[in-house]
């Protein structure tokens, strides 16, 4: 509500207020005093009635005196003559002259002289009615003394009597004492001349039993209980007093009734009405000027400073003007005097935020303010526009942008918002805390060529002691991940170059080739299933199909061939629908047959191109795949054909075939150690060790005698080296040695065949220790050869015996396999150095024997 | 530092997420049956569940549900389903799985969708008084 609709309110409230209490007291009051007054007034009338009443009543009687002070009525009581009345009691004489109703003579002594009663119907004299005489009586009329008037009443009639002693003329007592009563009954007439008198509209109730009105009931009842009068308004314009008159017994006999118009109070209610007219006149008035001197002295000035004011949140410079030379100019003063500072600091506010926004403009991450509804406000840089590709930012949720395609599963999302709520809860110190769950990174867009990769930092804005908002500066870093991923991609081509090199250098290529092979096998069988049953698959075809491609899958994994293994992940989910399906029934390929047939000769050209990597990957190009297709049971046979081309004495030449074929058998030392560098750090974690395996002389042929055997050997020796050789990590770092042993498996050629050493930086072999097991247990020790006791049956150094070593049996097992082979164990071991093994032929051996003793 | 469980058939990949997880400071609770799996959870330390889908006689949704029945673990405890089954994470919701972890092959992968789910449940811990 407006100020001039609120002034106005308030002034009319006022104003009515005003001429509602002075309305009220006016009536309340002068209307009072005038019914007051009206009332004292209308009784009075009565009590002036009831005096003129009364008066008429003694002049009534006093009309009789001249009667009564006469000798000849005097004589009348005492003789009772007829000639008296003859002479003066008539018609005429009674009711025309004196107007009585009854006459009646009787002397004190109760003896009637005469009584006549006026008929006026029959304008006759005739014998008073005996009811009136009744009231003839000592205790009534003849009472004794002066003389006195009254009111008699019968059932339906009043009369005014007079009952006065009968003298003579000169006063004194005649010869009979005796009263003459007389009566004249109160008619209209008499009421009539009364109203003349009084010019009051009159009433009289005659007797008690007239019935009366409900007003006049409740005058009697009043005046019964002792009342003088009662007064009753008995309509707006009219008021009565009751009074009453008694009789000759002093009971009620007459009840007077007074009606006079209100124009007193009729007048007094008319200049009420003046007044109260006149007083809203006024205040109507009064309104007006109250509004418009308001209006005109507050609420324009008012009114100015308002519009000022909306101008200036507009962001507008305002100036007001006002003259009035009061309050209002001064606040006009005060007012402009703010304006002009809010403008002044708007401008350096604006100057500030341009540079700021220059600053961020100009910095190479993507900037953005949130709040705690998670939405970006203010500025945002111009890198951030860049990177999430939007022109506006404002508003915008910040989920939105660092999480594009994310739907409401997105756990990276849900971990966000459930980020973006904690940080603007907690308190203000534990912003470090929280700062580390926030991400620290995003990918935004498509994947590889149109992806960004987005390094994030998150930085709480502090204000009165609370976290207002955080600034996200998000450095695009997809340059960064782009050389990393291609350097890594890179080096992963190269170690699938070098793994590829590997496993055909060490056999592995006969393994590739069989995996080729039955790769090729498999998906023809899948194949023929899907062209001979394919819209009826049985759930063992289905099952059938899906274990190929499982197979597939995993085989591909391990051969590194990830295109195959795409392929046949997509052909293992569809059979895998169809394997849900046929446990229902007949499997039914539909739509999907053409999309398996698909997959399957994408298999094969998978299965291809992975051949012809091996190949490129090969040194020697495609002469691996001749390599891989020399059988070695031909080879074998080759040989027992030499054997016994030797035995049956055919020339020299077949001694330089049996070399070319034993060369031919042979194989190469690193094929028959391949497993072990895989497997060897496994071995070593399982005994809380670390460990790496080297491998030299990779290409060193190795005869097939001793490569049938070699395989065991090796595996128990690597064993022992990591189960009394190679420390636990912390021994080894505290001796300064690296945590992760090494230990080396070697080959060399020479001209009696290879020379294989497996050494190890471990401990060393106890000798000390081992020489004193031997003893206590009754073996003869050579001094300087004690190394040899590591093959006696039952002699071990290791405390407690493992799966891999410690109960005295595997070294001689392996001194005995490699003799049979024709090749002999050595042992040389320096404590907390090294410990080595040397695999050489026996003929080497003797030679070197031979030598040393020479 | 978080218990986490993990169930899943193939010993190789049992041992293989154990030795990454533990490197990465957790522990890790490794079972390969739903016996293993209540007897990891009886003293109530395990904080998350990674279950593999496919398993010998059963799956991941029945071995959760089996979980739930007969171990009752806390509402707090998240568990996700690990599965190269690229479905909708809505369908595992719906079987009271928090989400659903992809089986890509190689242990940096899981380690980076596992990062989110670890910092929710440290918020999570955060936010409650």
């Amino acid at each position: 509500m407006s100020l001039r609709r609120k002034t106005l309110v308030f002034v009319i409230l006022a104003v009515a207020a005003l001429v509602g209490s002075t309305l009220w007291v006016v009536d309340g009051l002068v209307m009072h005093e005038l019914t007051q007054a009206e009332h004292e007034e209308t009784s009075r009338k009565v009590a002036d009635l009831r005096s003129i009443v009364q008066r008429c009543m003694q002049e009534y009687s006093d009309s009789w005196s001249d009667w009564t002070e006469w000798d000849d009525m005097a004589q009348f009581l005492a003789d009772g003559k007829q000639s008296f009345l003859d002479s003066n009691v008539n018609l005429a004489s009674m009711a025309e002259q004196k107007h009585a109703d009854f006459f009646v003579v009787e002397r004190n002594d109760g003896t009637l002289v005469y009584a006549t009663q006026v008929n006026a119907k029959r304008d006759a004299l005739e014998p008073c009615a005996s009811e009136f005489l009744a009231h003839v009586t000592s205790r009534g009329l003849l009472r004794p003394g002066e003389s006195f008037a009254g009111l008699l009443t019968f059932p339906g009639r009043t009369y005014c009597v007079s009952s006065r002693p009968i003298h003579k003329s000169d006063g004194t007592q005649g010869p009979v004492a005796g009263r003459l009563v007389t009566a004249r009954r109160i008619d209209d007439a008499w009421i009539h001349r009364l109203e003349g008198l009084t010019f009051l509209q009159l009433g009289f109730s005659r007797t008690l039993e007239t019935p009366m009105e409900e007003e006049e009931l409740a005058a009697r009842e009043a005046l019964s209980a002792g009342d003088l009068d009662f007064v009753a308004e008995t309509s707006e314009e009219l008021i009565s007093g009751y009074g009453q008159l008694p009789d000759i017994y002093g009971k009620t006999a007459v009840v007077l009734h007074v009606s006079r118009g209100r124009n007193v109070r009729a007048r007094g209610k008319q200049i009420v009405s003046w007044t109260m007219i006149s007083l809203l006149c006024g205040g109507l008035v009064l309104c007006m000027l109250s509004i418009w001197a308001t209006g005109r002295g507050a609420l324009r000035p008012l009114q100015r400073l308002l519009s000022g004011t909306h101008k200036l949140r507009r962001g507008e410079h305002s100036h007001v003007v006002i003259k009035s030379g009061d309050e209002f100019e001064a606040l006009a003063h005060d007012f402009n005097q703010m304006s002009d500072a809010i403008c002044e600091r708007e401008e350096a506010l604006k100057s500030a935020h341009e540079e700021i926004a220059r600053l961020f403009d100009g910095m190479a991450e993507a900037i953005v303010a949130f709040g705690p509804d998670g939405r970006v406000t203010g500025h945002a840089s111009r890198k951030a526009h860049e990177v999430f590709g939007r022109s506006t930012l404002a508003g915008v949720a910040l989920r939105d942008l660092l999480y594009p395609s994310a739907d409401e599963y997105d756990i990276e999302a849900e971990a966000f918002q459930a980020w973006l709520t904690v940080a603007f809860t907690q308190p203000v110190e534990a912003w470090e805390e929280v700062k580390q769950l926030a991400p620290r990174k995003a990918l935004l867009g498509a994947r590889q060529a149109g992806e960004t990769h987005l390094a994030l930092e998150f930085r709480a804005l502090v204000q009165d002691g609370r976290i207002q908002r955080v600034i996200l500066i998000a450095a695009d870093e997809t340059e960064k991940h782009r050389l990393l991923r291609q350097q890594a991609e890179l080096e992963s081509a190269h170690e699938r170059q070098l793994v590829a090199m590997r496993k055909l250098l060490a056999g592995g290529a006969q393994i590739f080739v069989n995996f080729v092979r039955s790769s090729h096998e498999r998906l023809d069988e899948l194949g023929a299933l899907l062209r001979e049953r394919p819209e009826a698959l049985s759930p063992a075809d289905v099952e059938l199909a899906f274990r190929h491609a499982h197979t597939l899958k995993g085989e591909a994994r391990v051969f590194d061939i990830e295109r195959l293994e795409q392929v046949s992940r997509e052909l293992e989910e569809l059979l895998c629908e169809l394997r849900d399906e046929a446990r229902g029934g007949k499997a039914r390929a539909g739509a999907r047959l053409a999309r398996l047939h698909e997959l399957v000769a994408a298999a094969r050209t998978a299965l291809a191109e992975a051949q012809e990597l091996f190949v490129r990957a090969s040194p020697i190009g495609e002469a691996i795949l001749d390599q891989m297709a020399v059988r070695r049971t031909d080879v074998q046979a080759l040989e027992e054909l030499t054997g016994e081309l030797e035995r049956s004495g055919a020339g020299p030449l077949v001694h330089v075939l049996r070399d070319l074929v034993e060369r031919l058998h042979s194989r190469p030392f690193g094929e028959l150690c391949a497993a072990f560098a895989e497997r060897l750090p496994l071995w070593a974690e399982k005994l809380g060790k670390r460990a790496q395996l080297e491998i030299e002389g990779r290409d060193v042929p190795i005869p097939p005698a001793l490569a049938r055997r070699l395989s065991g050997p090796l595996t128990h020796l690597l064993r022992n080296a990591l189960s009394h050789g190679i420390e636990l990590p912390e021994q080894r770092e505290a001796l300064g040695k690296d945590p992760c042993g090494r230990v080396r498996l070697s080959a060399t050629l020479d001209e009696q065949g290879p020379l294989i050493v497996v050494e190890d930086d471990g401990a060393g072999l106890d000798l000390v220790a081992l020489a004193r097991k031997a003893r206590a247990l009754g073996h003869a020790v050579v001094e300087g050869e004690e190394w040899r006791l590591v093959f006696v049956a039952g002699l071990s150094t290791a405390c407690v015996p493992d799966e891999y070593s410690g109960r005295g049996v595997g070294m001689g097992a392996v001194q005995t396999e490699l003799e049979s082979a024709g090749y002999e164990v050595e042992v040389d071991s320096v404590p907390a150095r090294h410990t080595r093994i040397t695999l050489r032929h026996k003929f080497c051996s003797l030679q070197r024997s031979s030598r040393r003793t020479s | 530092m978080t218990c986490i469980l993990y169930v899943d058939d193939s010993q190789t990949q049992l041992d293989c997420v154990q030795k990454t997880l533990t490197e990465k400071g957790h522990e890790v609770r490794i079972a390969s049956t739903l016996d293993e799996a209540l007897a990891c959870m009886e003293d109530g330390k395990v904080e998350l569940g990674l279950i593999d889908f496919h398993m010998p006689g059963t799956d991941g949704v029945q071995l959760l549900q089996e979980i739930r029945a007969r171990a009752n673990p806390p509402s707090n405890v998240r568990f996700y389903i690990y599965t190269t089954d690229n479905k909708e994470q809505r369908d595992y919701r719906k079987h009271t799985f928090h989400g659903a972890i992809l089986r890509k092959g190689d242990m940096p992968a899981l380690i980076a969708q596992l990062e989110p789910v670890l910092r929710l449940m440290q918020l999570t811990k955060l936010a409650k008084p």
